[in-house]
């Protein structure tokens, strides 16, 4: 994709977002009570998280306040994705309902018009409940934090963002051959329930897998291990990237392979 | 050629379900698969700025075909160009070219006012501003769309959709026109000026149009050129004037009243062979074929016998597609 094109996305983004909000709007309350939920489901876990670490102060070398980073890192990440990306939780209802066809006619990307359709906005919720818990760790932390370093920050949680969105992409195109893959996308949702804590504490085959074939590990735990200065390894750094770039390809290609199996609807 | 389609053929998988729990069950393990045909070997050209009629009954294959010329579906068999280019493989570039209306789908934004969704239109289109406000300006008072252009879709009425549907269709010039049933449940007045409206782009902007529709009229008021298809195949191409002697025999007719009592009616002997008479009493109605002419025929009885109330009908277009589809 060429820059110009990527600009006439970047663009285009917020007026069909401005859009899609203009109907989440009319339902207030809903758009509440969504970001209230979002926000008590991320504090539960943290209350789990501090009532561990009163019993054992460190874990695999991860200090509490170390690991309240990767926390927090995790639900930026999946607070982007869950706002950003909405739109594929429709795929299924879109194949169903045969109102794909509608997005096939647009001269814009199918996979761009699945996400630009819907927002969610109550993933600010879980974005702003990050934030916060991530500046406390590093206030506690006294790390050293440099606007290269802050760059880096935004990078990895576009990029953590973008592997989520690949990983439901995948998910969600399943619906080309069993009409509802919903079940599919809520089991892997639940897999990215792991990257909340250093992924060091699992067993190695849940370390591989979640490294190298479903990537969260880099939507929160490599990347906290570079900026907390832990590690400088290039998997830390230069990991986020590749991995996104890795599941986005991928989910770009399974999805136009899944295009082709599309049978719409009626006469 | 604006569209090239040849062998173009479309299975669709369908996976039977078993009736009850057991069955359910068991199409759990090992599902039953049926394939629908619903396209096979369909050929089609258009030239530039060409209006055909793509008829045929209900599942057909007439929405599967255009589906595919406009790159929502891909084939399983069988090449497709559209202004030169696979509407598969080059989807995007194919949307620039094409324009579409679902008489059964709207295609635009359900929450949005028309206005809105037109400017939405415009930016994923890249319309350049000038072009899109002549554009804007012309369709909203030829189609009287202004009255409502505030209002969001889902409130509008079938009539109003459709208007804003073609006219959101034709934002971006395409160079081809798909009209899948654009008429359906639409009144009267609201046909008319649908179709004044393709016929006035069909000329204009020389738009190459491909028209679906069950409403008979609409094609003979706008389509030249008919396209039947019937279970997948294309079963006639041709002009409507072709289509009526190979289909009509016996679908024209002169009936009459006899002002006085007759007791056989007598044609000349050229016509003979081409005509039928069915007779109750005074009311006559003689049915005869392309090669007796209806003036002549008239003519040579009113010669004969004094008649009134006469009644002069050509090939219904219903009758001639009903016996299409039967073929």
């Amino acid at each position: 994709m060429g820059v110009k094109r990527l600009w006439f996305y970047l663009k285009l983004y917020p007026c069909l977002v401005s859009k899609s909000i203009q109907g989440t709007m009319s339902y207030k309350g809903d758009f509440f009570l969504g970001a209230g939920a979002s926000v008590l489901m991320q504090s539960l876990g943290f209350v789990f998280l501090w009532a561990v670490f009163r019993e054992i102060p460190e874990i695999n070398g991860w200090s509490f306040y170390q690991m309240v980073f990767v926390y927090g890192m995790s639900a930026i990440s999946l607070g982007l994705n869950e706002f950003l990306f909405a739109g594929s939780w429709n795929v299924g209802r879109y194949i169903r309902e045969g109102s794909l066809d509608r997005l096939l006619l647009r001269p814009i990307g199918t996979m761009f018009s699945v996400f630009a359709d819907d927002v969610g906005i109550h993933g600010l919720g879980s974005v702003l409940f990050g934030l916060a818990v991530c500046i406390t760790s590093l206030c506690r932390l006294q790390v050293g934090f440099s606007v290269g370093k802050l760059l880096f920050w935004l990078v990895a949680m576009v990029c953590g963002a973008l592997i989520f969105f690949s990983v439901n992409m995948i998910c969600a195109a399943l619906a080309f051959w069993v009409t509802d893959s919903q079940s599919a996308m809520i089991l892997f949702q639940n897999t990215s329930e792991f990257c909340k804590y250093p992924i060091t504490i699992y067993g190695r085959g849940l370390q591989i897998l979640l490294t190298y074939i479903i990537p969260f590990g880099f939507c929160s735990y490599y990347p906290a291990g570079f900026l907390l200065d832990m590690s400088s390894k290039p998997i830390c750094w230069l990991g986020p990237l590749v991995a996104a770039g890795t599941a986005l390809t991928a989910a770009k290609l399974f999805w136009r392979f899944a295009l082709g199996k599309y049978q719409s609807g009626g006469g | 050629m604006v569209i090239e389609a040849s062998g173009l053929a479309k299975d669709y998988v369908i996976h039977l379900k078993g009736k009850g729990l057991m069955g359910m069950a068991k199409s759990l393990l090992r599902s039953e698969k049926k394939v629908v045909h619903a396209v096979q070997d369909v050929n089609l050209n258009m030239e530039e700025g060409e209006l055909v009629g793509y008829i045929g009954p209900n599942g057909a294959g007439k929405s599967t075909t255009i589906k595919m010329l406009s790159g929502i579906l891909t084939p399983t068999k069988g090449s497709v160009r559209v202004c030169g280019i696979d509407p598969q493989k080059k989807r995007i570039q194919n949307a620039m070219n094409v324009g579409a209306v679902f008489g059964q789908k709207t295609q635009l934004w359900w929450d949005l006012p028309v206005r809105e969704t037109f400017d939405l239109l415009r930016r994923m289109y890249n319309i350049p501003m000038e072009r899109y406000k002549r554009n804007v300006d012309e369709f909203m008072d030829y189609l009287d769309i202004g009255a409502f252009a505030e209002q969001p879709v889902r409130q509008l009425s079938l009539g109003q959709r459709m208007r804003a549907e073609i006219a959101a269709s034709l934002l971006h010039d395409p160079k081809v026109l798909f009209l899948d049933e654009p008429t359906i449940g639409l009144d009267v007045n609201v046909k008319v000026s649908m179709r004044e409206f393709v016929k006035k782009i069909n000329k204009e902007r020389n738009v190459t149009i491909l028209l679906t529709t069950h409403d008979l009229q609409d094609i003979e008021e706008l389509a030249k050129r008919i396209v039947v298809i019937n279970h997948g195949q294309v079963g006639f191409d041709g002009s409507m004037e072709e289509l009526a002697s190979k289909y009509a025999d016996g679908k024209r007719s002169v009936s009459f009243t006899l002002q006085q009592d007759v007791p056989e009616i007598t044609l000349p002997e050229k016509m003979a062979g081409h005509y039928t008479i069915e007779r109750e009493g005074r009311q006559v109605k003689i049915r005869h074929d392309g090669h007796v002419n209806a003036s002549d025929l008239i003519v040579a009885l009113i010669q004969k016998y004094r008649l009134k109330d006469i009644d002069i009908r050509g090939p219904q277009i219903e009758d001639v597609v009903m016996e299409v589809y039967r073929s």
